[in-house]
């Protein structure tokens, strides 16, 4: 499985967001239907709009898992001084099932990158009970380590991240 | 250095003696005070017997006045010789004060002088609104360097292109100079001078900047970086036969002087440089000018501020106080930038400098993190991709390996099949009847 982290920690996702963990259960997550996420690739702001398709793995589907979407780098990359900006939270997702199953405490907010290439990072978690995880007070200064500690979230069991620019980024220079 | 510290504190009361207000500040030695920071009511009693008014008085004749009263003053701590040798300098050409000035007579400018003051009572950096409550004073009381600032015999450009750096190395160098009368003054003479004994390149760069800030008006004089540079490589050569030479002699007792001399020496070669040089440096003044600042002949460019200096400064106060003015827009009320120098040039490059070098840097290490990230990204993009691949290899052979065995399954089953029907068929075939007979 460490090749699954790999990208995470090259990607400082591992270190900026969450602390190490062992990856347990599978996750997949698709926009419009063809746009599959993998770590560490770029997706155009178009394809980001609409909130994408994710798909929960495990064994059973009395476990409930809570999905966090945030982006590390607010309000840029270089000084990410309003790290981190929430984007959706959706919690009790019944487990080999997805997103739509589950409650969203934290509507998709479309990312609307301008400075530099954000990350956007997907964490889930397996939560202990169900409708254990409170709605944040804001979007902003989020903090996925404490959210997840106050809520008793434990470690992290699956994460996926992408890279963004704004639509008119010079690419490949 | 105890020359460098004593110049400092020259600087000081310089800084002091121009403020007008301030108390003479640290005063290591007991030196004289310069003669531009007396008023003109001490000025004439220093004077003594000269006698003319000098409100009559031309202001080619009071800046000759003015000279003669540094060179007496500094003949005693400075050493004959070279005061002969300025000498020798001063009466080699005209004064070049700017012509609109020069045909005035004192009153004359004492008169444009207060006009500033009162109409325009608003200048542009601050330095000259806090400075003029100071100027607003009899002429009198005005002291010399004011006098001669405001008058415009030495003239505050706005060119600040690299004038820190001239400034604060001129600060670093004018320590070395002795000489009290001109410590402003040679503060950047000698900054050059010791430029050249260290690195003749930098100095001939810094006079090549200084030169071209130099206000034209100055001494109608501008060095070029060609002049700087060539004449240069001839200082080496042409030390010892220029101890004579404007501005610069060698000063016996400074251990700056004699590299510093050459350079100078080999700048002021060019004609068209003896001849601003000369003119601007008046007879006895400019030898004491010459001595102190000779003390690192910087060449082109110092002999400029030297002649400068003499005329009060004209061309390297303007450089330096440009460079002051610019770099510190909260500069204390010392209005004459030029004569701020020592300690507060010096505290301006370097806080102007070090806040360039501080943005430099900060931007080198903002780069360096992006750059990082840039890796950073790439490195995690192939990463995934390398994952993908070879996750993608594998499920590639297992389905092969899956669709092998299929095939493997089906066609065992076909040949099952066909085992089977051949044998049927085979049975079906058996007669059942013989034939007739």
């Amino acid at each position: 499985m460490s090749r699954l982290l790999e990208p995470l920690a090259v990607g400082r996702v591992i270190g900026e967001v969450v602390d190490n963990f062992t990856p347990s259960v599978k996750m997949n997550i698709t926009y419009n239907g063809n746009k599959q996420v993998c770590n560490g690739h770029e997706l155009m702001p178009a394809v980001i709009v609409a909130k994408p398709r994710v798909e929960v793995g495990g064994q059973d589907m009395r476990d409930a898992f809570t999905l966090i979407m945030t982006d590390p780098d607010v309000p840029g990359p270089s000084d990410p001084y309003l790290r981190e900006h929430l984007h959706w939270i959706v919690t009790d997702i019944p487990g080999t099932t997805d997103t739509s199953f589950g409650k969203e405490i934290a509507s998709y907010e479309t990312p609307k990158p301008v400075i530099g290439i954000h990350r956007y990072v997907f964490i889930l978690y397996k939560q202990k009970a169900r409708q254990a995880v409170k709605p944040p007070a804001t979007r902003d200064q989020f903090n996925t380590r404490s959210f997840a500690e106050e809520n008793g979230l434990g470690s992290p069991v699956a994460a996926l991240y992408f890279n963004a620019q704004r639509e008119t980024a010079a690419r490949r220079r | 250095m105890g020359s460098h510290f004593n110049f400092k504190n020259f600087g000081n009361e310089q800084m002091e003696g121009s403020g007008g207000g301030r108390p003479p500040g640290n005063f290591p030695l007991a030196r004289q005070p310069s003669v531009y920071s007396l008023t003109f009511d001490e000025f004439q009693t220093t004077m003594g017997g000269v006698g003319k008014d000098f409100g009559s008085m031309n202001m080619d004749e009071l800046l000759k006045n003015i000279w003669s009263a540094e060179e007496f003053q500094t003949m005693g701590p400075a050493s004959q010789d070279v005061g002969a040798s300025g000498g020798h300098l001063q009466r080699q050409g005209s004064l070049t004060l700017p012509r609109t000035l020069s045909q005035k007579t004192v009153d004359q400018v004492w008169r444009d002088i207060s006009k500033e003051f009162t109409v325009g009572a608003k200048d542009t950096t601050g330095v000259g609104i806090t400075t003029i409550p100071q100027r607003q004073q009899t002429l009198g009381e005005m002291t010399l360097e004011d006098f001669l600032l405001r008058a415009g015999v030495v003239r505050e450009d706005a060119q600040l292109a690299g004038k820190p750096n001239i400034t604060g190395l001129l600060g670093d160098l004018s320590r070395t100079a002795n000489n009290q009368a001109f410590g402003f003054g040679y503060q950047q003479p000698e900054r050059n001078t010791g430029l050249v004994s260290g690195r003749v390149l930098e100095s001939s760069n810094q006079m090549a900047m200084e030169s071209a800030n130099l206000p034209l008006n100055v001494n109608g004089v501008r060095f070029t970086q060609q002049q700087l540079g060539a004449t240069q490589t001839q200082q080496t050569q042409q030390l010892p036969q220029q101890q004579h030479q404007p501005l610069f002699p060698k000063l016996p007792g400074l251990p700056y002087a004699t590299p510093i001399a050459i350079p100078n020496s080999a700048q002021l070669g060019s004609p068209g440089v003896r001849g601003g040089i000369v003119g601007l440096s008046d007879p006895a003044t400019s030898a004491s000018l010459v001595q102190n600042g000779a003390l690192q002949g910087a060449g082109v460019g110092m002999v400029n501020l030297g002649a400068g200096a003499v005329t009060i400064a004209a061309g390297s106060p303007a450089v330096s106080s440009d460079g002051l003015a610019k770099s510190n827009g909260d500069t204390s009320s010392v209005s004459p930038v030029p004569y701020v120098f020592n300690s507060g040039l010096r505290g301006r490059k370097c806080s102007a400098l070090e806040k360039v070098v501080e943005r430099r840097q900060r931007r080198m290490i903002k780069n360096r993190e992006s750059a990082a990230r840039s890796r950073a990204r790439k490195q995690a993009y192939t990463m995934e991709l390398e994952a993908e691949v070879a996750k993608l290899k594998e499920d590639n052979q297992e389905l092969q390996k899956k669709q092998a065995e299929i095939m493997e399954m089906q066609k065992n089953q076909v040949m099952e099949e066909m085992n089977q029907q051949r044998g049927g068929k085979r049975r079906c075939l058996r007669r059942t009847q013989t034939g007739p007979w």
